[in-house]
Protein backbone atom coordinates (compact mmCIF):
# COMPACT_ATOMS: atom_id res chain seq x y z
CA UNK A 1 0.00 0.00 0.00
CA UNK A 2 2.50 2.61 1.03
CA UNK A 3 5.81 2.41 -0.90
CA UNK A 4 9.04 1.51 0.66
CA UNK A 5 11.28 4.39 1.80
CA UNK A 6 14.49 4.50 -0.08
CA UNK A 7 17.40 5.02 2.62
CA UNK A 8 20.78 5.55 2.27
CA UNK A 9 23.00 2.35 1.70
CA UNK A 10 25.12 2.74 4.64
CA UNK A 11 22.06 3.97 6.69
CA UNK A 12 20.18 0.95 6.01
CA UNK A 13 22.37 -1.74 6.61
CA UNK A 14 22.53 -0.26 9.96
CA UNK A 15 18.75 -0.22 10.37
CA UNK A 16 18.75 -3.99 9.19
CA UNK A 17 19.87 -5.10 12.57
CA UNK A 18 17.00 -7.30 14.47
CA UNK A 19 17.66 -4.66 17.60
CA UNK A 20 16.21 -2.08 15.49
CA UNK A 21 13.51 -3.07 14.26
CA UNK A 22 11.56 -3.77 17.39
CA UNK A 23 9.34 -0.92 16.72
CA UNK A 24 6.09 -1.06 14.23
CA UNK A 25 3.63 1.80 13.48
CA UNK A 26 0.02 1.34 15.26
CA UNK A 27 -2.96 0.23 13.45
CA UNK A 28 -4.38 2.78 13.02
CA UNK A 29 -1.48 5.47 11.99
CA UNK A 30 0.34 6.50 8.44
CA UNK A 31 3.82 7.34 8.17
CA UNK A 32 5.76 8.42 4.94
CA UNK A 33 8.78 9.49 5.12
CA UNK A 34 9.75 13.32 3.94
CA UNK A 35 13.02 15.18 3.40
CA UNK A 36 12.26 16.37 7.11
CA UNK A 37 11.70 13.11 8.18
CA UNK A 38 8.54 11.29 9.25
CA UNK A 39 5.25 12.45 8.96
CA UNK A 40 2.51 10.69 10.81
CA UNK A 41 -1.54 10.43 10.69
CA UNK A 42 -2.96 9.21 13.28
CA UNK A 43 -6.53 7.98 10.97
CA UNK A 44 -9.31 8.14 14.30
CA UNK A 45 -8.44 11.36 15.58
CA UNK A 46 -6.98 12.63 11.82
CA UNK A 47 -4.03 14.14 13.16
CA UNK A 48 -0.56 14.79 11.54
CA UNK A 49 2.56 14.78 13.60
CA UNK A 50 5.63 15.81 11.87
CA UNK A 51 8.91 14.30 12.94
CA UNK A 52 11.75 16.17 12.25
CA UNK A 53 14.19 13.13 12.41
CA UNK A 54 16.13 13.81 9.47
CA UNK A 55 17.84 10.93 8.43
CA UNK A 56 17.72 9.18 11.68
CA UNK A 57 14.74 7.10 11.20
CA UNK A 58 13.15 5.45 8.49
CA UNK A 59 10.53 2.97 7.40
CA UNK A 60 10.62 -0.85 6.34
CA UNK A 61 7.40 -2.95 4.73
CA UNK A 62 7.12 -5.83 6.68
CA UNK A 63 6.25 -9.74 5.11
CA UNK A 64 3.35 -9.50 7.91
CA UNK A 65 1.77 -6.30 6.41
CA UNK A 66 2.77 -4.10 9.43
CA UNK A 67 5.27 -0.83 8.89
CA UNK A 68 8.80 -1.44 10.77
CA UNK A 69 10.44 1.84 12.18
CA UNK A 70 13.70 1.54 11.57
CA UNK A 71 16.58 3.78 13.25
CA UNK A 72 20.17 4.81 12.62
CA UNK A 73 21.78 3.88 15.29
CA UNK A 74 25.57 5.06 16.06
CA UNK A 75 27.00 6.10 19.17
CA UNK A 76 26.70 9.66 18.24
CA UNK A 77 23.01 9.35 17.42
CA UNK A 78 21.75 7.04 19.95
CA UNK A 79 20.71 9.36 22.56
CA UNK A 80 18.98 11.19 19.96
CA UNK A 81 16.89 7.81 18.90
CA UNK A 82 16.17 7.05 21.79
CA UNK A 83 14.35 10.21 22.83
CA UNK A 84 12.54 10.33 19.35
CA UNK A 85 11.46 6.51 20.07
CA UNK A 86 10.25 7.42 23.35
CA UNK A 87 7.84 10.43 21.93
CA UNK A 88 6.38 8.46 19.37
CA UNK A 89 5.58 5.48 22.07
CA UNK A 90 3.86 7.91 24.50
CA UNK A 91 1.75 9.38 21.38
CA UNK A 92 0.48 5.59 20.55
CA UNK A 93 2.42 6.53 17.33
CA UNK A 94 4.19 2.89 17.42
CA UNK A 95 4.00 0.52 19.51
CA UNK A 96 6.43 -2.89 20.04
CA UNK A 97 6.06 -5.40 17.98
CA UNK B 1 9.48 42.45 16.59
CA UNK B 2 9.36 40.58 13.04
CA UNK B 3 8.60 37.12 13.16
CA UNK B 4 9.99 34.59 10.17
CA UNK B 5 7.28 33.18 8.04
CA UNK B 6 7.09 29.79 7.06
CA UNK B 7 9.10 28.60 5.17
CA UNK B 8 9.52 24.54 3.92
CA UNK B 9 10.11 22.53 0.89
CA UNK B 10 7.46 21.09 -0.69
CA UNK B 11 6.01 17.86 1.34
CA UNK B 12 6.44 15.31 -1.40
CA UNK B 13 2.51 14.98 -1.74
CA UNK B 14 -0.51 16.75 -0.28
CA UNK B 15 -1.72 14.99 2.94
CA UNK B 16 -5.16 15.58 2.01
CA UNK B 17 -7.15 15.79 -1.35
CA UNK B 18 -10.38 17.85 -1.41
CA UNK B 19 -12.41 16.22 -4.08
CA UNK B 20 -15.10 17.98 -5.88
CA UNK B 21 -16.77 14.27 -7.22
CA UNK B 22 -19.64 15.77 -9.09
CA UNK B 23 -21.24 19.16 -9.45
CA UNK B 24 -24.71 17.72 -9.49
CA UNK B 25 -26.62 18.80 -6.60
CA UNK B 26 -29.89 18.41 -5.71
CA UNK B 27 -29.82 22.05 -4.00
CA UNK B 28 -29.41 25.19 -4.69
CA UNK B 29 -27.82 27.08 -1.51
CA UNK B 30 -26.84 30.36 -1.58
CA UNK B 31 -23.17 30.28 -0.04
CA UNK B 32 -22.22 27.26 -2.08
CA UNK B 33 -18.01 27.21 -2.80
CA UNK B 34 -18.77 25.52 -6.17
CA UNK B 35 -19.34 27.73 -9.20
CA UNK B 36 -20.76 25.67 -11.78
CA UNK B 37 -22.83 23.41 -9.52
CA UNK B 38 -25.66 22.02 -11.11
CA UNK B 39 -24.85 22.03 -14.25
CA UNK B 40 -25.67 18.18 -15.01
CA UNK B 41 -23.46 18.09 -18.13
CA UNK B 42 -20.34 19.12 -16.53
CA UNK B 43 -17.68 16.82 -17.02
CA UNK B 44 -16.44 14.48 -14.11
CA UNK B 45 -14.24 11.57 -14.01
CA UNK B 46 -15.91 8.30 -15.10
CA UNK B 47 -15.51 5.22 -12.12
CA UNK B 48 -12.40 3.91 -13.91
CA UNK B 49 -10.93 7.27 -13.57
CA UNK B 50 -11.48 7.76 -10.31
CA UNK B 51 -9.99 4.40 -9.43
CA UNK B 52 -6.75 5.58 -11.65
CA UNK B 53 -6.72 8.84 -9.71
CA UNK B 54 -7.07 7.04 -6.16
CA UNK B 55 -4.39 4.51 -7.24
CA UNK B 56 -2.28 7.32 -7.56
CA UNK B 57 -3.10 8.93 -4.33
CA UNK B 58 -2.42 5.26 -2.86
CA UNK B 59 1.21 5.73 -4.28
CA UNK B 60 1.39 9.26 -3.28
CA UNK B 61 1.20 8.41 0.13
CA UNK B 62 -1.99 10.45 0.27
CA UNK B 63 -3.72 10.12 3.86
CA UNK B 64 -6.68 11.41 3.39
CA UNK B 65 -9.53 12.66 0.79
CA UNK B 66 -12.06 15.09 1.47
CA UNK B 67 -14.93 14.20 -0.99
CA UNK B 68 -17.24 16.61 -1.76
CA UNK B 69 -19.41 18.54 -4.76
CA UNK B 70 -21.82 19.25 -5.74
CA UNK B 71 -23.87 16.34 -3.42
CA UNK B 72 -21.26 13.54 -3.67
CA UNK B 73 -24.26 10.91 -2.83
CA UNK B 74 -25.98 11.58 -6.57
CA UNK B 75 -23.26 9.65 -8.03
CA UNK B 76 -24.22 5.90 -7.76
CA UNK B 77 -21.08 4.70 -7.95
CA UNK B 78 -19.56 7.15 -4.72
CA UNK B 79 -20.21 4.51 -2.24
CA UNK B 80 -17.63 2.41 -4.37
CA UNK B 81 -15.54 4.80 -5.18
CA UNK B 82 -15.41 5.19 -1.41
CA UNK B 83 -14.75 1.58 -0.69
CA UNK B 84 -12.19 1.62 -3.20
CA UNK B 85 -10.42 4.53 -1.04
CA UNK B 86 -10.61 2.44 1.75
CA UNK B 87 -9.12 -0.50 0.29
CA UNK B 88 -6.21 1.49 0.12
CA UNK B 89 -5.96 2.62 3.69
CA UNK B 90 -6.95 6.07 2.66
CA UNK B 91 -9.22 7.71 5.18
CA UNK B 92 -12.49 9.44 3.55
CA UNK B 93 -14.18 12.24 5.02
CA UNK B 94 -17.97 13.23 2.96
CA UNK B 95 -19.53 16.60 3.00
CA UNK B 96 -23.02 15.56 2.06
CA UNK B 97 -26.02 18.03 2.37
CA UNK B 98 -27.75 15.01 3.92
CA UNK B 99 -30.93 15.13 1.58
CA UNK B 100 -29.82 11.96 -0.25
CA UNK B 101 -29.58 9.96 3.10
CA UNK B 102 -31.75 6.92 3.33
CA UNK B 103 -31.94 3.32 5.04
CA UNK B 104 -30.41 1.34 1.66
CA UNK B 105 -27.53 4.19 1.58
CA UNK B 106 -26.69 3.74 5.40
CA UNK B 107 -26.79 0.19 4.78
CA UNK B 108 -24.32 0.25 2.55
CA UNK B 109 -21.93 2.58 4.31
CA UNK B 110 -22.24 0.92 7.45
CA UNK B 111 -18.92 -0.90 8.37
CA UNK B 112 -16.75 1.32 6.96
CA UNK B 113 -14.40 2.36 9.39
CA UNK B 114 -12.25 4.73 7.29
CA UNK B 115 -14.98 7.26 7.05
CA UNK B 116 -15.91 10.57 8.03
CA UNK B 117 -19.61 11.67 7.73
CA UNK B 118 -20.07 16.06 7.72
CA UNK B 119 -23.40 17.08 7.30
CA UNK B 120 -24.66 20.31 6.27
CA UNK B 121 -26.78 22.56 8.12
CA UNK B 122 -26.89 25.90 7.85
CA UNK B 123 -29.32 27.38 11.23
CA UNK B 124 -30.45 25.95 14.06
CA UNK B 125 -34.01 27.08 12.68
CA UNK B 126 -35.93 26.49 10.23
CA UNK B 127 -36.33 29.82 9.17
CA UNK B 128 -32.64 30.69 9.17
CA UNK B 129 -31.57 27.08 7.26
CA UNK B 130 -33.68 27.27 4.68
CA UNK B 131 -33.52 30.77 3.88
CA UNK B 132 -29.64 29.81 3.30
CA UNK B 133 -30.19 25.66 1.86
CA UNK B 134 -33.61 26.27 0.19
CA UNK B 135 -37.01 25.67 1.35
CA UNK B 136 -37.82 22.46 2.96
CA UNK B 137 -34.14 21.32 3.72
CA UNK B 138 -34.12 22.07 7.30
CA UNK B 139 -36.33 18.78 7.82
CA UNK B 140 -34.58 16.86 5.26
CA UNK B 141 -31.41 17.07 6.32
CA UNK B 142 -32.69 16.19 10.21
CA UNK B 143 -34.39 13.12 8.92
CA UNK B 144 -30.71 12.54 7.33
CA UNK B 145 -28.66 12.78 10.26
CA UNK B 146 -31.67 10.48 12.39
CA UNK B 147 -30.88 7.98 9.91
CA UNK B 148 -27.20 8.04 9.94
CA UNK B 149 -27.10 8.11 13.55
CA UNK B 150 -29.35 4.91 13.78
CA UNK B 151 -25.91 3.45 12.38
CA UNK B 152 -23.79 5.13 15.14
CA UNK B 153 -21.22 6.26 12.71
CA UNK B 154 -18.32 7.30 15.26
CA UNK B 155 -17.25 10.11 12.94
CA UNK B 156 -20.06 12.19 12.15
CA UNK B 157 -20.46 16.06 12.99
CA UNK B 158 -22.70 19.20 11.45
CA UNK B 159 -21.24 21.92 9.59
CA UNK B 160 -22.21 25.22 9.67
CA UNK B 161 -20.53 27.51 7.62
CA UNK B 162 -20.97 30.92 9.89
CA UNK B 163 -22.61 34.10 8.47
CA UNK B 164 -24.44 37.15 9.23
CA UNK B 165 -28.08 34.92 8.84
CA UNK B 166 -27.20 32.26 11.22
CA UNK B 167 -24.45 33.73 13.58
CA UNK B 168 -26.80 34.45 16.22
CA UNK B 169 -27.78 30.29 16.67
CA UNK B 170 -24.33 29.31 16.64
CA UNK B 171 -25.10 28.03 20.45
CA UNK B 172 -28.27 26.26 19.72
CA UNK B 173 -26.74 24.22 16.33
CA UNK B 174 -23.98 23.44 18.73
CA UNK B 175 -27.42 22.13 21.15
CA UNK B 176 -28.84 20.58 18.54
CA UNK B 177 -26.03 18.33 17.21
CA UNK B 178 -24.95 17.68 20.74
CA UNK B 179 -29.05 16.35 20.97
CA UNK B 180 -28.25 14.29 18.42
CA UNK B 181 -25.37 12.70 19.56
CA UNK B 182 -22.62 14.43 17.11
CA UNK B 183 -20.02 16.77 16.36
CA UNK B 184 -20.12 20.18 15.65
CA UNK B 185 -17.81 22.17 13.02
CA UNK B 186 -18.42 25.36 12.43
CA UNK B 187 -16.48 26.88 8.97
CA UNK B 188 -15.63 30.22 8.19
CA UNK B 189 -17.42 31.63 4.98
CA UNK B 190 -15.33 32.62 2.23
CA UNK B 191 -15.76 34.49 -1.00
CA UNK B 192 -15.39 31.55 -3.31
CA UNK B 193 -17.86 30.12 -6.19
CA UNK B 194 -21.49 31.15 -5.97
CA UNK B 195 -20.54 32.57 -2.66
CA UNK B 196 -18.93 35.78 -4.12
CA UNK B 197 -22.23 36.77 -4.79
CA UNK B 198 -23.72 37.09 -1.38
CA UNK B 199 -20.56 37.71 0.20
CA UNK B 200 -21.84 41.64 1.20
CA UNK B 201 -24.97 40.17 2.46
CA UNK B 202 -23.51 36.65 4.46
CA UNK B 203 -19.89 37.82 5.68
CA UNK B 204 -19.62 38.55 8.98
CA UNK B 205 -18.82 42.40 10.35
CA UNK B 206 -15.81 43.09 12.77
CA UNK B 207 -17.61 42.27 15.96
CA UNK B 208 -19.14 39.28 14.73
CA UNK B 209 -15.88 38.31 14.06
CA UNK B 210 -14.34 38.79 17.34
CA UNK B 211 -17.45 36.67 18.98
CA UNK B 212 -16.37 34.08 16.64
CA UNK B 213 -13.00 33.64 17.65
CA UNK B 214 -13.75 34.12 21.29
CA UNK B 215 -16.01 31.20 20.89
CA UNK B 216 -14.45 29.01 19.01
CA UNK B 217 -11.30 29.98 22.03
CA UNK B 218 -13.77 29.12 24.87
CA UNK B 219 -15.48 25.53 23.04
CA UNK B 220 -12.81 23.35 22.08
CA UNK B 221 -15.01 20.80 21.57
CA UNK B 222 -16.31 22.39 18.38
CA UNK B 223 -14.16 21.42 15.58
CA UNK B 224 -13.23 24.42 12.89
CA UNK B 225 -11.14 23.79 10.07
CA UNK B 226 -9.95 27.72 9.78
CA UNK B 227 -6.21 28.50 9.99
CA UNK B 228 -7.32 32.56 11.10
CA UNK B 229 -8.70 32.70 13.91
CA UNK B 230 -6.45 33.40 16.57
CA UNK B 231 -7.17 31.54 19.38
CA UNK B 232 -4.78 30.59 21.74
CA UNK B 233 -0.86 28.69 20.66
CA UNK B 234 -1.97 25.60 22.31
CA UNK B 235 -5.90 25.04 21.35
CA UNK B 236 -4.33 25.66 17.80
CA UNK B 237 -2.18 22.28 18.24
CA UNK B 238 -5.27 20.78 19.56
CA UNK B 239 -7.08 21.99 16.03
CA UNK B 240 -4.83 21.53 13.99
CA UNK B 241 -3.07 23.66 11.55
CA UNK B 242 -1.94 27.06 12.34
CA UNK B 243 -1.09 28.20 8.79
CA UNK B 244 -2.36 27.81 5.34
CA UNK B 245 -2.67 24.08 4.38
CA UNK B 246 -2.88 25.65 0.17
CA UNK B 247 -0.44 23.79 -2.02
CA UNK B 248 1.67 23.07 1.30
CA UNK B 249 -0.70 20.48 2.83
CA UNK B 250 -3.48 20.21 0.89
CA UNK B 251 -5.05 20.67 -2.99
CA UNK B 252 -8.35 20.49 -4.01
CA UNK B 253 -9.50 18.91 -7.68
CA UNK B 254 -12.83 19.51 -8.97
CA UNK B 255 -15.46 17.15 -11.26
CA UNK B 256 -13.37 17.45 -14.54
CA UNK B 257 -9.71 16.68 -12.69
CA UNK B 258 -8.46 20.28 -12.74
CA UNK B 259 -6.24 20.88 -9.57
CA UNK B 260 -6.01 23.81 -7.55
CA UNK B 261 -4.40 24.73 -4.26
CA UNK B 262 -7.63 24.74 -2.33
CA UNK B 263 -11.15 24.71 -2.54
CA UNK B 264 -11.17 28.68 -2.56
CA UNK B 265 -8.56 29.21 -5.09
CA UNK B 266 -10.46 27.95 -7.86
CA UNK B 267 -10.04 30.85 -9.96
CA UNK B 268 -8.09 30.07 -13.60
CA UNK B 269 -4.68 31.47 -12.49
CA UNK B 270 -4.64 29.23 -9.95
CA UNK B 271 -5.08 25.95 -11.98
CA UNK B 272 -2.15 23.29 -11.36
CA UNK B 273 -3.28 20.91 -14.35
CA UNK B 274 -5.20 18.20 -14.82
CA UNK B 275 -5.06 14.98 -13.64
CA UNK B 276 -6.77 13.27 -17.00
CA UNK B 277 -3.27 14.71 -18.76
CA UNK B 278 -0.46 14.90 -16.04
CA UNK B 279 0.12 13.10 -12.81
CA UNK B 280 -1.01 14.79 -9.47
CA UNK B 281 3.12 14.72 -8.24
CA UNK B 282 3.86 16.68 -11.00
CA UNK B 283 1.10 19.10 -10.46
CA UNK B 284 2.05 19.25 -6.82
CA UNK B 285 6.01 19.31 -7.01
CA UNK B 286 6.29 21.61 -10.49
CA UNK B 287 2.85 23.88 -11.20
CA UNK B 288 3.69 27.57 -11.16
CA UNK B 289 0.62 28.12 -9.76
CA UNK B 290 1.53 25.84 -6.84
CA UNK B 291 4.71 27.21 -6.71
CA UNK B 292 3.46 30.65 -6.51
CA UNK B 293 1.02 29.70 -3.65
CA UNK B 294 4.30 28.95 -1.73
CA UNK B 295 5.70 31.65 -1.98
CA UNK B 296 3.17 34.01 -0.77
CA UNK B 297 4.29 36.91 1.80
CA UNK B 298 2.15 38.91 3.95
CA UNK B 299 4.67 41.26 5.08
CA UNK B 300 2.40 43.35 6.66
CA UNK B 301 1.85 40.48 9.35
CA UNK B 302 5.54 39.91 10.16
CA UNK B 303 5.76 42.40 12.73
CA UNK B 304 2.30 41.40 14.00
CA UNK B 305 2.12 39.62 17.62
CA UNK B 306 -0.65 37.13 15.93
CA UNK B 307 1.49 36.38 12.74
CA UNK B 308 2.76 32.83 14.96
CA UNK B 309 -0.95 32.09 15.13
CA UNK B 310 -2.20 32.73 11.70
CA UNK B 311 0.81 33.58 9.77
CA UNK B 312 -1.35 36.27 7.19
CA UNK B 313 -4.46 34.63 6.97
CA UNK B 314 -6.54 32.82 4.30
CA UNK B 315 -4.84 34.02 0.93
CA UNK B 316 -8.51 33.55 -1.12
CA UNK B 317 -10.42 35.81 1.05
CA UNK B 318 -6.90 38.14 1.04
CA UNK B 319 -7.26 37.67 -3.23
CA UNK B 320 -11.15 38.38 -3.66
CA UNK B 321 -11.27 41.64 -1.63
CA UNK B 322 -7.58 42.95 -2.58
CA UNK B 323 -6.75 41.82 -5.75
CA UNK B 324 -3.45 40.30 -3.86
CA UNK B 325 -1.98 37.13 -2.51
CA UNK B 326 0.52 38.94 -0.43
CA UNK B 327 -1.86 41.23 1.53
CA UNK B 328 -2.94 40.28 5.17
CA UNK B 329 -6.24 38.80 5.52
CA UNK B 330 -8.64 41.37 5.46
CA UNK B 331 -10.91 39.72 8.01
CA UNK B 332 -7.64 39.61 10.54
CA UNK B 333 -9.18 40.42 13.91
CA UNK B 334 -5.97 42.16 14.56
CA UNK B 335 -6.58 44.41 12.13
CA UNK B 336 -9.96 45.96 13.79
CA UNK B 337 -9.09 44.72 17.02
CA UNK B 338 -9.41 47.64 19.17
CA UNK B 339 -12.65 49.21 17.38
CA UNK B 340 -14.55 46.27 19.07
CA UNK B 341 -15.55 46.14 22.33
CA UNK B 342 -14.84 42.82 24.65
CA UNK B 343 -17.29 40.93 24.01
CA UNK B 344 -19.54 42.81 21.71
CA UNK B 345 -19.99 40.20 19.59
CA UNK B 346 -20.88 37.36 21.92
CA UNK B 347 -22.62 34.28 20.52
Amino acid sequence: MVSVVSIEPTVYRKMDRQEDSRYEVSPHVRVRKEAFGLLFFNTEESRLTFVKSGALLGIQDHPDGSKKILADIKPETRGNVKRLFSHLLKKGLIRES
Amino acid sequence: MSHRPVSWDPLCAPVNVTWEITAKCNLRCRHCLSSDIGETDAAELDFEQCRAFIDELDRLDVFQINFGGGEPFLRDDFPDIVDYAHSKGITTCVSTNGTTINENLVKRLDGMKLLRIQVSLDGATETTNDAIRGQGTYKRILEGIAILRKKNFPHMSVNMVVTRINFSEIEQLCELASNYGVKTRLSRFRPAGHAKRVWREFHLDHSQLAGLSEFLSAHREVLTGDSFFPITKEDRRELGLNVCGAARLTCSVLPDGSVYPCAFLCDEPFKGGNVTCESLKDIWLHSTAFNAIRSIRADACESCTRFTHCHGGCPAVAFFLTRALNQADPECIASFQREVPRHAGTV
